[in-house]
This record gives C-alpha cells, structure tokens and sequence, in this order.
C-alpha cells in the first residue's frame, strides 16, 4: 500500500520531544521524509528523522535555518517548539516578553514565509501551526504566552487567507493541558490531578493525541479545512462545569 | 492493508442514500464498520454493504421508530448528518416551517443521542458528529430559520460533550461550508454556483469527501481528545473576509 505521505518533505519544530516528536513520528510513519529541529544539536529524534539545531529565540539562527527551509521546499510545515513561562501581569519582563514572542511569533512567521514560495511552487502545501487554549480562554498569569499564541493564530488566519488560492491550507491546532515536560515545569503532580478533574474527559492529552489532529490537518485527507485554530482539549474550553 | 481501525464498531448515519452522509457511509465501512445508513423512502440506495432504515425527521413516530433501533443495536457511532434547508427572510418566515427545521435538526438529533448514549456508555466509548452549519456561526440573509436550527444543535452537542466527557463519549459538530450537493445544484444556478467558489478562498467549492473526511476522523479512534467542538470546513470562507 502506497502511503498517503510518500514523496512529501515536512518540516517539524521541537521535534525531539512531547508533541512535536509525536508529529514527527506520525509523518514518518506515513511516509513522508522529516527535517525536525532542537535547540540543541542531536536531540532525540524519532528513527529516520533528519534534524537540525536552530535557537528560535535567536533571529540568526532562524534567519540561517529559514535559507535551509527555501532550500528544502517542504510541503509540509509544522511550528511546534515554543515556550511557556507563567509571569503575572505586573511581573511582566520586557525582555523575557520579547524573547517568548520572538519564539512563538517571529520565528514561525519567518518560517512560513520561508516555506511558502516552495508550496506554491510545488501547487500544494500545508502548514499547522501549535497555538494554545490560552488565546480563546485565559487564566491568571498567561498574558505573555496568551498574547503570543493569539497572534500566531490572527497571523495563521491572514496567511491562510493569502496562501488558499495556491492550494496551500494554514490552520492552528490549539492544544489543552497535554502530558508534556513543558506542563511538568509548570504544575507539580498534585496540581496536574487537579488539572485533569477540570477537564470534561478528566484525564490530560497525551501528545500522540495533539499529533493525531495536526497530522489529519497536515494531510493529503485535509482538502477544505483553512484559516481555523482547532481545539484539542478534552472540551475543556467550551465547558464550564461549575 | 486495508485499514480495519473501525472493526467491530457499528455506526448510524442519518441520510445515509446521497452527498456527504453517503461519503460518510462509504469511508466508515472502508474502515471495518458496520453501518446503518437512512433515508426518507421505505427503501433506499445505500452503498454495497450498509444496511438501510427509513426515517423521516419531521415525523417524531419516525424518528422514535429508529430509537428504538438504536437503544437495540447499541452504535459505537451516531453521525446526524440528514437535515434540510430553508430560506426565507425573518419577515416571511412561516411558523409552521419554524417548526418543521427545528424538528428535523435539533429535536430529532437529540432524540437519536438520546437513544444512543446508554449503549455509548456501557461500551465506555462512543463518538457523536452533527453536522451544523456555517449559517449557525456566521450570519446571512434569509437564514434566520435554518442558521437558528444549526446554532441550536452546536449549542446541544457542547452541552453534551459536557456530560459525556468521563464516559469517553466525544460529541463534536462538523459544519461545512459551500459543498457542491445536489442540494447546492437545485438552489442555485452554475453562474451563482461559479460566483460561490469565487468567494471561497480555496477558490472552489467543497467536496462530500472533504466533509466526509473530517466527520470520519472526529468518529474514530484517533480523535482521541477532541470534544465539544463545531469544526468549520469551509474553505475559509467563514474566517476570511
């Protein structure tokens, strides 16, 4: 059987761990070829996945990668790696608000435009971006990572629109609370019990799950879907069950 | 290898004989599924392999005739897909037809949910799609009726999703956008139809297959996590102006 991915590059970010691998290993396992990236060099990969070390937070670093991805001419584009770091509104850094932006925003912008004028070329292209729960709905202390996520989604949404008449769809996958080490660094355990009752399905995702609905968006099944930010959260975001 | 994913599992498709609930049908029995496709005729043309029911949304005795199908044969998968549509301006709406929409996309979905929860339950799985409307998000003239009966099944499946979630039910909407339908054929001409796609910015219009897709992955086992939702595929018609 031919698989649905075959002849198809993709390029994943963060892809050595949490959901980023599991995109990876999903893509692969549908037989396309993968470029994933980690901040740092020789990261664990999935089997067969080519990698690159590129610093997000660093505009040199993706300005050197973004001449990779003209190169490379992916299909296939997943913005996935970002950061998280919890800071109350007063609290608020400038420069650490800079350096989550530059990460979650600026680089998968510079990115994109990297990747689009191959998928145009090649009459097909699609691109999931990682956005969050945190931008349809809010909690305390989630301003700089919230703002930063909405704007990858209000950026993913224009993209889209400018990008669908070349055959090349743009969506967001908006994850809720995931089994991942960037929720460990956050929430100790007993926190993370309590998290998951507040979920409608009472358990957290598991990244293959956040995976699954990116690689569907990602794939040759998608051919109508564009300009939307999917939610992934267990209901999470649509329920208040208090 | 064929892909057996659904094996085992036995879903019910309403307006299972045309256009995308007929793709619907066609996708889950590729997957291993058995299924259960209806249609408004004592008897109708399903695909090879999918065995028929008749229903009629607007007539309760019927819809209440396939519940008791469903609390017997206990789905895995409910997929409310049949319905139909009706424009008229809010100052020419017709009480009577008020009714009829809201019986047939919001009384009679919650009725077959209704039915098939229990079995959903004690399977300790199940997967609900219904499928909306963009006209229950994004207004339009002369839809008041129809996009009121749309918005009032999205808000019934979030409401459920909420009650489901622990019992590993997922209850999401899948609401399309412009598909080219028999229905799409009989409303508008190929002029209109042309200037339609023209306004979508994937420049065309939707397939069955493209809805078909998307309800087929809210229904199987690897949607694992996503619930409560009103997935829009349309092209980005909706979001884009």
């Amino acid at each position: 059987m031919t698989k649905s991915l075959s002849g198809k590059l993709a390029v994943v970010t963060g892809a050595s761990r949490g959901i980023g691998r599991a995109i990876a290993e999903q893509l692969l396992a549908q037989g396309a070829e993968v470029v994933g990236t980690s901040t740092k060099a020789g990261g664990d990969f999935p089997k067969g996945c080519r990698h690159e070390a590129v610093r997000l937070d660093d505009p040199a670093s993706v300005a050197s990668f973004c001449r990779t991805v003209e190169t490379l001419a992916p299909h296939i584009l997943v913005n996935n790696a970002g950061v998280a770091n919890p800071q109350t509104f007063e609290a608020i850094d400038d420069a650490e608000f800079r350096r989550v932006h530059e990460i979650n925003l600026m680089a998968p912008m510079a990115i994109c435009r990297a990747a689009l004028p191959g998928m145009k070329r090649h009459g097909w292209g699609r691109i999931v971006n990682i956005s969050s729960i945190w931008g349809p709905m809010s909690r305390v202390a989630r301003s700089t990572y919230a703002s930063s996520k909405a704007a990858l989604d209000g950026m993913s949404g224009c993209l889209a629109a400018e990008a669908a008449p070349h055959g090349v769809l743009v969506n967001c996958v908006a994850p809720g609370f995931t089994e991942t080490e960037m929720i460990k660094t956050i929430f100790p355990p007993d926190k993370r019990a309590a998290l998951a009752k507040s979920v409608p399905m009472k358990r957290l995702a598991q990244p293959e799950e956040i995976a699954k609905a990116v690689v569907w968006l990602a794939g040759v099944q998608n051919g109508y879907v564009t300009g939307q930010n999917i939610l992934v959260d267990g209901g999470l975001s649509r329920v208040r069950e208090t | 290898m064929t892909d057996q994913s659904l094996a085992g599992k036995l879903a019910v498709v309403t307006g299972g004989t045309r256009s995308i609930g007929r793709a619907v049908v066609e996708r889950l029995l590729a997957r291993g599924a058995s299924v259960i496709g209806t249609g408004t005729k004592p008897d109708g043309d399903v695909p090879n392999g999918c065995r028929y029911a008749q229903l009629q949304l607007e007539n309760p005795q019927s819809v209440e005739s396939l519940c008791r199908v469903i609390e017997s044969e206990q789905p895995h998968i409910l997929v409310n897909n049949a319905g139909t549509s009706s424009f008229a301006t809010i100052e020419d709406i017709d009480l009577v037809d008020v009714e009829r929409i809201h019986e047939m996309h919001v009384i009679a979905p919650l009725r077959l949910c209704q039915a098939a929860i229990p079995g959903m339950k004690r399977h300790r799985w199940g997967r609900i799609v219904n499928i909306t409307a963009i006209s229950g998000i994004w207004g339009r003239p002369t839809r008041v009726n129809y996009g009121s009966a749309k918005a009032a099944l999205d808000g019934l499946t979030a409401n459920l999703a909420a009650e489901m979630g622990a019992h590993g039910i997922l209850a999401n909407c899948v609401a399309p956008g412009f598909i080219d339908t028999d229905v799409l054929k009989r409303n508008y001409t190929e002029a209109q139809r042309k200037a339609m796609a023209e306004s979508v910015p994937v420049k065309r219009l939707g397939t069955a297959a493209d809805i078909a897709n998307m309800v087929v992955f809210l229904a199987g086992p690897e949607n694992g996590y996503v619930t409560a939702q009103n997935i829009v595929v349309d092209g980005g018609f909706g979001r884009v102006r």
